[in-house]
């Protein structure tokens, strides 16, 4: 037994521990964070972000242009890229990887799908992208894992990839045993600098609570996503007692409630506003959250360029006004059902629901009846308009206010979240943002949209994530990047 | 009926249970709202796309085609291809399967031994001091949730003494050649001592739990039917000839009480495979158990029902082998 | 008929022998004193509970403490209202599960084992495939159909247990209604319908009775297995499996609490249940009590 222990100490590796799991690793399939995490460590991309910011940098894209009228994109690709086996990286590879995923319609492709045109090889390092429409945001699409160029040699044509597909990044796979544990080792014909400890070792884990107690007990070195918030406070108040390092970090996660502005009696644009200042945002961050979540009165997050507190504060006594004007009262109060799913956004969303019942009765006029659906039955319920009031949350696709807004206020969006929310006034100021490429303009135009969203109350945006990871002392180099990119490669062990 | 034609009937007669048992779980599972295809997609891709994925998965056929398609499958060998991972669903639950196999294993030499000997002591001397003990220990073992026994001893052993690890199957560090996926064998196999105490302690607490639980019903029958025995006039006798314990005990009554002792010894094997569900997720443990309630989650349609198959299968050869084993033993179960 | 009474009477005699003499019969008192401690709380919960177990009425996990006995949750509510809340679930949904398992098995298995043929073939077949197979997956798979809710809940219970009914009342029917009281009353111009109720019915029904307190417990730790599964009731009504699974989240901030008393409820009354079956088991059926 101590004999374990010591071996675990071993500087050549680092063994982190999570709850999170592996999917897929065929980036044409790949569409969650974990999964995606994994591939951003062992695969280079077309563009990377900044270390510690959300800022685009040229990655395996040296360099690109736009044409005038915003609809072709020129990309010269860098010299010296190879996969593990040591076939090249050139235009070709891209071509063929990109027409593979819109070939192959995995869960991503939709992000490439819906924009890209057509993809030409200009020269053996040079590619050339047609669009569809004017889109702004294209090249920080290109930020995500779908983009991600895979080797032709060893990747099917025609189906998804049910292995790891061969490094071009810092790392490489070496052992994957589902749901057990997967290895990664120093690939050493990466072009970019080696990684600073040779081996990470990623164990998986069924709940929060065993994470915690292997970090304890020295299982792991790191714990990883998804450690509950109180146990985070725990392990921050013991750091120094257990030798253990809490970090914190922000998430561009937010957390919402979608009212279906169909569905009576949310139809009513007035039961939609006394809900809007009835929520208690304080009351959850604090007690389900322990203020590591913080309130959010937008949809697009608090740091983020455009951001403004578009929602009205707590308020019961406005929202009891509103609620006389619509005609409720205790003695006639307003019934409604609240919805929420138990396991998609982990173990706190019951408390989350049994809060807001909470606080929307403290107006003494509203009786909510709570109920909850397993994730896959809730989307259908969504869908379909079952639902008029439920919890929702969004982890964004590519970093921009736009995916903040258009996938939740356009009309097609509105209908696919279940709000079936529809307002042309918005949708013609998105657009116009969509077309323009200065941020002060676009800003502008952003802030317009929020105070549509305040008036018509479509979302009722609650908090915005965090971001958290635990780690033995003798660990650095853990960054909580905005972008969410966990590196592997930048870990070091003492 | 010559024992061939006995299990060959037997293997008949078990085909429709398992084509019923196929029934029912499919139509139920496709009564429930929701797909796959949304539980990845759903609030993200425009509805088009969903669509245009359903139909690419054979999700907008008709329910009874779905259902005849699958059963084609399943005769052929071929479970499907889970919706979440796009793997062989054959292929993810062969990967499971050894570590449920494993605890399975444990928990029933546990069982075992705590249900074959005590079982046994406790009718010799009944309602002596061992038998009361006996008997309140059935009881409140059988009125223990398998889930919060697990959570108790992983409180006391795992979080407070830090005597074993919480959860999982192995260490990062041991490393060992996977042949077999039973670690404790391929530990043995590849010699590497180390690696088989760091698979034995991640063992012992979900079979130790699995194992209490489950004994308290063998340890009942076992007693209950060796009373029986040692009443019958046959051990009487023997008894009264002056043969040692040992013999009267084990020789006679015991192995007279075979058969329902291993009728129940099966069933208590098919109960094992239930509570892993809720033991493995109690201890991380990656069998089919958690692989149920995780593809449950996702409505993960092909995997839970190729986990249903497997489990039915299971069930059904042992319910087999069983009758065989007492078809053997005494000729009149064929009859 | 004169000869059943008589044998009744007997047997209520021996019944109330038993009980106050052998050992089985005080392990029959102490479960369905266990029994009747949890209807109690049960019914006069709103009078017996300090607090409203809904209501935040204390800071969030406060340990054990003369104010709160049980300590309180995460949302501060009190744990001990709490468990004295779920007893309401924990045992109407047993009840119900089992009694609605006895209105579907018992009726089914009375016509197959009466008409026999094709019909009793193939639910024979139907119920048999059922009956073995894990019980926790079967419920686990309709309770995730039918959704949350008392009556749903029940449901998914329910279809577990029905073919165990089924499968006693068929073969009892089919061995007693070739017997000769039955033979004689359909001699006698008897219908169907009565042979079954007057003559059959009352035949198979103590072992019946039997099973349906073992079931009891049974139905018991389903409940608290889905609901630890996240597939019972909606909260924030107080459910023992429930408030297990929201526990655990904080056993290692040291509450303890969250998961002892919920789990100790559970265990308490399915202890009570399995003593009472096991004692009636014995009384009852002198048949059985022979083989065991």
């Amino acid at each position: 037994m101590h004999c374990l222990i010591v071996a675990a100490f071993s500087a050549d590796f680092i063994v982190v521990g999570t709850t999170d799991k592996i999917r897929t690793l065929d980036p044409a399939n790949c569409y969650d964070y974990f999964s995606s995490n994994i591939l951003q460590n062992i695969l280079a991309g077309p563009v990377d972000y900044k270390l510690g910011t959300a800022e685009i940098i040229p990655w395996l894209f040296e360099k690109w242009s736009v044409s005038d009228d915003g609809l072709t994109y020129t990309f010269s690709i860098r010299k010296g890229a190879m996969f593990e086996d040591g076939t090249p990286i050139d235009a070709e590879v891209f071509r063929w990887s990109w027409e593979r995923v819109l070939r192959l319609n995995g869960d991503p492709a939709f992000l490439l799908s819906d924009v890209i045109d057509k993809i030409e090889v200009a020269d053996q390092y040079t590619l050339k992208v047609k669009l569809k429409y004017k889109f702004s945001a294209f090249v920080s699409v290109l930020g995500y894992t779908v983009a991600f160029p895979v080797n032709p040699k060893a990747t099917p044509e025609n189906q998804f990839l049910d292995g790891a597909p061969l490094a071009s990044g810092p790392y490489r796979i070496t052992e994957w045993q589902r749901d057990v544990r997967i290895v990664l080792e120093a690939n050493p014909k990466y072009f970019g600098p080696a990684p600073k400890v040779p081996k990470i070792v990623i164990q998986f884990f069924e709940n929060s609570a065993q994470l915690r107690m292997a970090l304890e007990t020295g299982q792991i070195d790191i714990a990883y996503r998804h450690m509950d918030p109180r146990d985070i406070l725990d392990l921050k108040k013991m750091e120094s007692q257990l030798g253990i390092k809490v970090y914190l970090g922000t998430s561009p996660q937010i957390r919402y409630l979608v009212v279906n502005v169909k569905q009576p009696p949310f139809d009513n644009v007035y039961v939609r506003q006394v809900l809007s200042y009835a929520v208690d945002r304080d009351v959850i961050t604090k007690t389900v959250f322990s203020d590591l979540a913080k309130p959010l009165y937008s949809m697009i997050p608090m740091g983020w360029w455009s951001h403004i507190d578009a929602m009205p504060q707590h308020d019961v006594k406005t929202a009891v006004e509103i609620l006389k004007k619509a005609g409720y009262s205790s003695s006639n109060p307003l019934q409604i059902d609240l919805w929420y799913t138990p396991s998609h956004y982990g173990s706190t969303e019951a408390d989350v629901a049994q809060l807001l019942k909470r606080s929307l009765e403290e107006t003494k006029a509203i009786k909510v009846n709570i109920k909850y659906a397993e994730w896959s039955t809730y989307v259908e319920y969504f869908l379909n308009g079952t639902m008029g009031l439920f919890l929702l949350g969004w982890y964004p696709d590519y970093l921009d206010p736009d995916d903040y807004v258009w996938p939740f206020l356009s009309e097609s969006g509105a209908k696919s979240l279940g709000s079936f929310y529809s307002n042309m006034e918005v949708e013609n100021l998105m657009m116009q943002a969509r077309g323009v490429e200065s941020i002060e303009e676009r800003t502008k135009l952003y802030e317009q949209v929020q105070k549509f969203l305040a008036q018509d109350v479509p979302y009722i945006p609650l908090w915005q994530g965090f971001a958290d990871c635990e780690a033995k002392a003798n660990i650095s180099g853990i960054i909580l990047e905005p972008t969410q990119i966990f590196r592997y490669y930048v870990l070091e062990k003492k | 009926m010559s024992l061939r034609s006995y299990i060959i009937t037997r293997i008949i007669l078990a085909l429709p249970m398992i084509f019923i048992l196929l029934a029912v779980i499919f139509f139920i599972l496709r009564i429930i709202p929701g797909d796959p295809v949304l539980a990845i997609l759903g609030g993200k891709a425009p509805i088009e796309v969903i669509q245009q994925k359903r139909h690419e998965l054979g999700l907008d056929k008709p329910v009874i085609v779905q259902f005849f398609d699958y059963i084609r499958g399943v005769i052929t060998g071929n479970l499907g291809t889970s919706t979440l991972t796009n793997r062989s669903v054959f292929e993810e639950l062969k990967d499971r399967f050894p570590a449920t196999l494993e605890l399975t294993i444990f928990s029933f030499l546990i069982v075992l031994v705590i249900g074959l000997f005590w079982g046994a002591e406790s009718a010799w001397r009944k309602d002596e001091g061992l038998d009361i003990v006996a008997r309140v220990y059935s009881l409140l073992l059988y009125a223990i949730p398998v889930f919060w026994f697990g959570l108790i001893l992983q409180l006391i052993f795992a979080s407070y003494l830090r005597w074993l690890p919480v959860g999982g199957r192995i260490s990062a560090v041991t490393n060992f050649k996977i042949v077999t996926g039973l670690y404790v064998l391929d530990a043995l196999l590849s010699k590497d001592w180390r690696g088989l105490l760091d698979v034995l302690r991640y063992l012992t607490l979900p079979s130790i739990t699995l194992g209490l639980v489950i004994s308290s019903v063998f340890l009942r029958m076992v007693r209950n039917n060796t009373v029986l025995m040692l009443s019958k006039d046959f051990v009487k006798a023997a008894r009264a000839r002056g043969l040692r314990k040992k013999i009267v005990l084990y020789g006679h009554a015991v192995r007279n009480a075979f058969v329902p002792i291993f009728t129940i010894m099966g069933m208590e094997f098919a109960a094992l495979l239930a509570g892993a569900i809720l033991t493995e997720t109690t201890f991380s443990w990656p069998g089919i158990g958690s692989y149920l309630v995780m593809k449950i989650r996702y409505r993960d349609f092909p995997a839970i029902q190729g986990t249903i198959v497997f489990f039915a299968l299971f069930i059904v050869v042992i319910s087999i082998i069983i009758d065989i084993v007492n078809a053997l033993v005494d000729p009149r179960v064929r009859y | 008929m004169v000869k059943n009474k008589s044998f009744l009477s007997e047997r209520i005699g021996e019944f109330v022998r038993d009980l106050t003499g052998s050992g089985t019969g005080r392990l029959t008192i102490v479960g369905s004193s266990i029994l009747i401690f949890f209807i109690v709380l049960a019914i006069f919960a709103p009078y017996i509970a300090p607090y409203d177990p809904t209501e935040k009425v204390g800071l969030s996990l406060e340990p054990p403490s003369r104010q709160f006995w049980f300590g309180t949750d995460n949302l501060g509510r009190d744990i001990l209202s709490r468990v004295i809340y779920g007893s309401r679930i924990a045992l109407s949904i047993s009840f119900m599960g089992v009694a609605i398992a006895f209105l579907i098995g018992v009726p089914l298995g009375l016509f197959s084992g009466y008409l026999g043929g094709w019909v009793d073939r193939i639910l024979t077949l139907i119920m048999d495939a059922m009956y073995i197979f894990p019980g926790l997956v079967l419920a686990i798979a309709i309770a995730a159909v039918l959704g949350p809710g008392v009556i749903n809940i029940s449901l998914s219970i329910a279809v577990v247990y029905a073919p165990t009914y089924f499968r006693i009342i068929r073969n009892q029917v089919a061995s007693v209604k070739s017997e000769l009281y039955v033979e004689a009353a359909r001699a006698l111009g008897a219908k169907n319908w009565e042979i079954l109720l007057k003559y059959i019915f009352p035949n198979v029904l103590p072992s019946v009775v039997v099973v349906l307190s073992m079931n009891l417990a049974d139905a018991l730790m389903t409940e608290a297995g889905l609901s630890f599964l996240g597939l019972g009731i909606a909260p924030p009504t107080p459910d023992w499996g429930f408030d297990l699974s929201s526990g655990q989240r904080f056993v290692l901030s040291r509450a303890w609490w969250g998961i002892l008393f919920p789990g100790l409820a559970i265990v308490f009354a399915a202890l009570g249940f399995s003593m009472f079956s096991e004692g009636i088991n014995e009384l009852l059926n002198p048949t059985i009590r022979e083989r065991r």
